[in-house]
């Protein structure tokens, strides 16, 4: 019972995340390579103020604009960058990131990292944590579906064809890609915060690489604007992996394993993106 | 006599940072050979030099002489560059660099994960024996550092004259300026791609070699250059070399002379190194996001 709430818990969260990466990379064609970067910082900055003294509330507060302040620093990049350089640079945050957690020794715990976090009372138990995370889900995915089937989510779409065709349409695409980073920098410390109060454990691995392929992987099979291609994608993303789990392999082994059945996913996919994108043109 | 010492001190630092340095820009020159080309950002560089280390790496190990165990490199690098143009020329040819990036990226993290599963994650040495240590007075240079050095110069003159006074460079410099025309002019730039990602594959394991000589070998050998290298070309300007091979040098010293010369109670470790290359990438990027010696343009 332990693993398939387990299973669930961290497949709520890789959805939470996705539904960032799915708004700015899949369909903004925002090459957002930071929502690790964010998924970490909120996961440390909540655990670093819980532990010093704050109640949860506080830290909340506290994780809230701490990833505020990171995601507008991503947007401030994005506004002075070309796409690609903005893909490199938010990639790079992910490097920087790590090795600020791993330098930051007295505030971070360092490379041995912060043990014994405990959960507020309300989710005490992990099946209360899963019932939590459910009910997020639901809110988020719901509100995502409305605002894809609204003017700014079609403006959004219209934004991976053409901005110039969307400037002279009358909308600002700056201001609905600025928002886009700011709404997935939010989900990823939503995410981070969660996944840490799962696990109770934090430490510099706790956001990286694997967490980079695993979102872009998920994102881009999640290529079309329709919540149960997000799902999808992401159920095939996290229970494919725990397939090579039932085969005899050493432990060292799995992770790296993990991380190139993602890559040669992706690569399919990306190869296949004509065919998965034979939709009509909303531009 | 203590001046003398912080001078030699400096001097040291700067040395270390002239081979990183040209580490850096040899592993940018092949990211802007392949850039300019296919107006994509060919990220798989970095385990493309890690696999062909790890090709000298397994022949060495299995009593190959060097001469065979590069051979063996040169066989994989053809066989990576195959990989890697079959992977990016339908989005070369299409003019979409978003899901070339991304495939590349794709590539360079799978290749490192089968290198991972394959050799371990444990360093490696290159060579059992200590390798020769050059000495001037108190400056000490290892023979990798010293070969990286002189290759970097060797290969920088040999680039810039290839580019500037050969037909095979004005052919490459103008299909980097407009690919359409090149083609009506029966360029076939299907196989220029080719060449130059066989070409860049090749000098990317020669900076992954002379880096695990100097460090160890390990699959993420070539990840951090390459980060750093696709840094200083977007600082120094994609489609300026020089500005690029400044942005080199300038991403690896100041870090490292930070880092060096802190003391006391701002003593910085070397984990702080990347986040200093992410702060003055930042920086850099913000004050001059055209490149360091690129002059803006009007766009209409």
């Amino acid at each position: 019972m332990g693993y398939l709430l387990t299973i669930l818990a961290s497949f709520f969260e890789a959805t939470i995340i996705t539904i960032g990466a799915h708004l700015t990379i899949s369909l903004g064609g925002i090459i957002f390579f930071g929502l690790p970067t964010l998924y970490s910082a909120g996961a440390y900055s909540f655990v670093i103020a819980n532990t010093n003294g704050y109640s949860f509330y506080e830290s909340g507060i506290i994780t809230t604009v701490v990833v505020l302040f990171i995601s507008l620093l991503f947007v401030l990049a994005y506004n002075r960058l070309s796409s690609d350089s903005f893909a490199i640079f938010s990639f790079t945050s992910v490097l920087a990131f790590d090795a600020l957690v791993k330098s930051w020794d007295p505030v971070t715990g360092g490379i041995l990292g912060i043990s014994g976090i405990t959960r507020p009372l309300a989710v005490g138990t992990l099946s209360q944590l899963v019932w939590l995370e459910l009910i997020i889900l639901i809110i988020l995915l719901i509100a995502e579906f409305i605002f894809l089937k609204s003017r700014y989510g079609r403006t959004l779409l219209g934004l991976r064809e053409n901005t110039q065709i969307i400037s002279s349409l009358g909308a600002s695409y700056k201001k609905l890609a600025f928002s886009m980073i700011i709404i997935a920098s939010f989900l990823a410390g939503i995410a981070g915060v969660l996944t840490v109060w799962r696990i109770q454990f934090l430490d510099p691995s706790f956001a990286g690489m694997s967490i980079v392929i695993k979102i872009a992987t998920a994102a881009i099979l999640a290529v079309k604007p329709k919540i149960r291609w997000l799902v999808g994608s992401v159920l095939l993303i996290s229970l494919l992996p725990e397939v090579i789990r039932f085969f005899d392999l050493p432990s060292m082994v799995m992770g790296h394993l993990r991380v190139l059945i993602y890559t040669i996913i992706l690569i399919i996919v990306l190869r296949n993106l004509s065919n998965l994108l034979n939709e009509k043109r909303l531009v | 006599m203590f001046l003398t010492l912080i001078n030699m001190f400096i001097l040291q630092l700067l040395l270390n940072c002239l081979v990183i340095g040209t580490q850096v820009v040899l592993l940018a020159v092949p990211l802007y050979l392949v850039y300019s080309v296919s107006r994509i950002y060919h990220l798989g560089l970095g385990a493309t030099a890690a696999s062909l280390a790890y090709a000298i790496y397994f022949g060495i190990d299995h009593g190959w002489p060097l001469g065979y165990s590069i051979l063996l490199a040169i066989g994989v690098a053809i066989i990576i560059s195959y990989l890697s143009f079959y992977l990016l020329e339908p989005f070369a040819k299409k003019n979409n660099s978003f899901y070339g990036l991304l495939t590349s990226f794709a590539f360079g993290l799978g290749l490192e994960a089968l290198l991972s599963i394959i050799f371990g994650t444990d360093g490696k040495f290159l060579f059992n024996q200590v390798l020769p240590i050059y000495s001037w007075g108190d400056l000490y240079l290892t023979q990798a550092g010293f070969l990286t050095i002189i290759t970097g110069a060797i290969l920088a003159i040999i680039t810039v004259i290839t580019l500037q006074m050969t037909p095979w460079g004005r052919i490459l410099r103008s299909s980097a300026e407009n690919i359409n025309i090149a083609t009506s002019l029966k360029i076939n730039v299907s196989k220029l791609r080719l060449i130059v990602i066989l070409i860049a594959s090749l000098m990317a394991g020669f900076i992954g070699t002379m880096t695990s000589l100097n460090t160890v070998l390990t699959p993420q050998v070539g990840f951090n250059l390459i980060i750093m290298a696709f840094a200083a070309l977007l600082i120094g300007g994609v489609s300026n070399l020089k500005g690029t091979i400044i942005a080199g040098y300038v991403l690896v010293l100041v870090p490292e002379l930070l880092i060096g010369l802190s003391y006391s109670n701002y003593d910085l470790s070397a984990n702080w190194k990347m986040v200093l290359v992410f702060l003055i990438t930042t920086i850099l990027l913000i004050w001059r996001p055209n490149g360091l010696l690129t002059k803006t343009q009007r766009q209409a």
